[in-house]
């Protein structure tokens, strides 16, 4: 009588590594607990938090996992983002975005003309160059919101630059301009007018200037 | 019963079979990653140079204290970040062509995640999932089929004709990368309003910074928007659990082509859906893939090249133990 097959199996560092890394998409993927849950959580006794397992499990997440014992500061917690495996699928959530945004930029020269330059758009480019200059868009995402005040400097000193360069007209000033639309809800007409403000006006630092023009 | 219920689950991740699945799926996102930083590169300057939008010291900012994998931390020098950015185009391509595979997958994944935390502010989805399927590519010895490092050892002779099987373990997480992707989405849309009274769809399609071809108007009306709203859900709901169901599958992957067919129809997110859908392979075994691969090379009257596509099938005699591979 044959011997019978060995089991075929791998090392157990590899398997408790599969389980450490599942556990970790796991709990960075999993929403945040509304302030409300973890209130409500904190004031409960265990049985009625165990009544609410959605609620408890995200509290639970978010407090022990992510907070105490795999937190960012916490040596295992690194893994997920010293090594880009940091991750977080939000797409068109909790609801999709409803307003239409982009910017532009108002030059004005030594002359004291002014002219409007643009920022890319994807809405006003030929469908190929939409697939290459997307990034524009999502950077222009996250660059108008207040929050990001900090990297209009830069990004109106950038705009200039590209702005010699297209017009070999040095821009003494930028000023930074957001154009929003909100999108009506279904079956009412869509507007076609955009609302827009001047969000930031930046002195052009001229030696950058020319030192980058080079 | 637990011991039953986890040797069950033992074999099923850490089984051994066909190394042809990831393979593939090896040579389609090294493909995918090379198209993605070819497209990137003609705004090089803009987006990885002191004189771009995003600056090295923007990176340190952004990175809040905690060590990221970046080999261009502190780096001004652009000579340095393009070489390092020709470098990760080149491993893209050796790990599409699958040659030194391993070395390839680990340098992509390496440099890829460098240039995301050089210039985190212009990262996508696709990106992100990208960089996940690199990292399985990487740990998996995904250049043991469909890949020149197979040829060429099959023609010096130094490969046997029937590859050893391998573990199964790195195709399987990247089918729970895919589950974890559906999942938590749904997870997330279940808070929002618009999604359970069936309106969610409508307002990415007048978002004109997306627009790619027009909607007809007739889906831009109820009931349809619902249909397509909770039809969503459902499809990603189903991409996380009844895809694991092997008589739905087909089903549930199809369904899953048609949504991402739509939202690339629609809307501007470049190679997202390709990427995404890239990851559909893996609830394939590699007898499955391999067997289709050669239906169609068959039907386009081309014979496949030696060794690209021989690969040992699923063989129903345990190895010896010294056939047996070990990671």
């Amino acid at each position: 009588m044959d011997a019978p097959a060995p089991k075929r199996t791998v090392h157990p560092a590899i398997k408790v590594f599969v389980g450490f890394h599942a556990l970790m998409v796991f709990m960075w993927t999993t929403p945040h607990p509304t302030l409300a849950a973890q209130q409500q959580f904190h004031k409960n006794t265990a049985v009625e938090n165990l009544m609410r397992p959605k609620d408890s499990l995200l509290v639970f997440n978010e407090e022990m996992l992510k907070g105490e014992m795999l937190g960012p500061e916490k040596p295992l917690g690194k893994y997920m983002m010293v090594t880009g495996l940091w991750q977080w699928w939000d797409m068109f959530a909790p609801n999709p975005a409803d307003i239409d945004v982009y910017i532009d930029a108002e030059m004005e020269y030594a002359d004291g003309t002014v002219a409007i330059h643009k920022y890319p758009r994807m809405y006003e480019l030929p469908i190929p160059m939409k697939y290459f200059k997307e990034r524009y868009r999502k950077y222009r995402e996250r660059l108008s919101d207040d929050s990001y005040s900090w990297k209009w400097s830069h990004t109106a000193q950038r705009l200039a630059l590209e702005n010699y360069r297209a017009t070999g007209k040095e821009p003494v000033r930028v000023r930074l301009w957001r154009h929003w639309m909100q999108v009506a809800p279904i079956g009412q007409p869509q507007p076609s007018e955009y609302s827009g403000y001047m969000f930031w006006d930046y002195q052009v630092d001229h030696n950058k200037l020319m030192e980058d023009a080079k | 019963m637990i011991r039953k219920w986890w040797s069950t689950v033992d074999r099923a991740v850490f089984g051994y079979g066909s190394p042809f699945t990831m393979g593939v799926f090896r040579a389609i996102v090294g493909t995918l990653a090379l198209v993605n930083y070819l497209m990137l590169s003609i705004d090089f300057e803009a987006w990885f140079t002191e004189k771009g939008y995003y600056p090295v010291a923007w990176a340190t900012r952004w990175a809040e204290g905690i060590p990221r994998l970046n080999l261009l931390e502190g780096v001004t020098d652009t000579r340095v970040t393009a070489a390092l950015y020709a470098l990760m185009c080149l491993a893209a391509l050796f790990t599409a062509a699958g040659l030194f595979t391993r070395v390839a997958s680990i340098a992509l994944f390496v440099l890829m995640t460098t240039f995301a935390h050089r210039s985190p502010d212009i990262l996508h989805s696709g990106d992100t999932i990208l960089r996940q399927y690199v990292f399985l590519i990487a740990l998996a010895p995904s250049g043991a089929a469909f890949s020149l490092d197979r040829l060429l050892a099959l023609r010096k002779g130094t490969a046997p004709v029937e590859p050893a099987l391998v573990s199964m373990w790195p195709q399987r997480l990247v089918q729970y990368q895919l589950a974890i992707v559906y999942f938590t989405t749904v997870w997330h849309k279940a808070a929002g309003d618009k999604w359970w009274n069936g309106t969610a769809v409508h307002f990415p399609w007048h978002l004109h910074e997306f627009d790619k071809f027009p909607v007809p108007p007739f889906l831009d009306t109820q009931p349809m928007v619902a249909v397509l709203t909770y039809g969503t859900i459902f499809i990603e709901l189903a991409l996380a659990t009844l895809v694991f169901a092997r008589p739905l599958r087909k089903w549930v992957l199809l369904g899953g082509l048609m949504l991402h067919a739509g939202i690339e129809f629609t809307m501007n997110i470049p190679l997202f859906a390709f990427i995404i859908c890239s990851g559909y392979i893996s609830h394939y075994d590699g007898e499955e893939v391999k067997a289709w691969f050669e239906r169609v090379l068959t039907r386009l009257k081309l014979k496949p090249a030696e060794g690209m596509v021989t690969i040992a099938a699923a063989s129903p005699v345990e190895p010896s133990p010294q056939e047996v591979p070990t990671h």
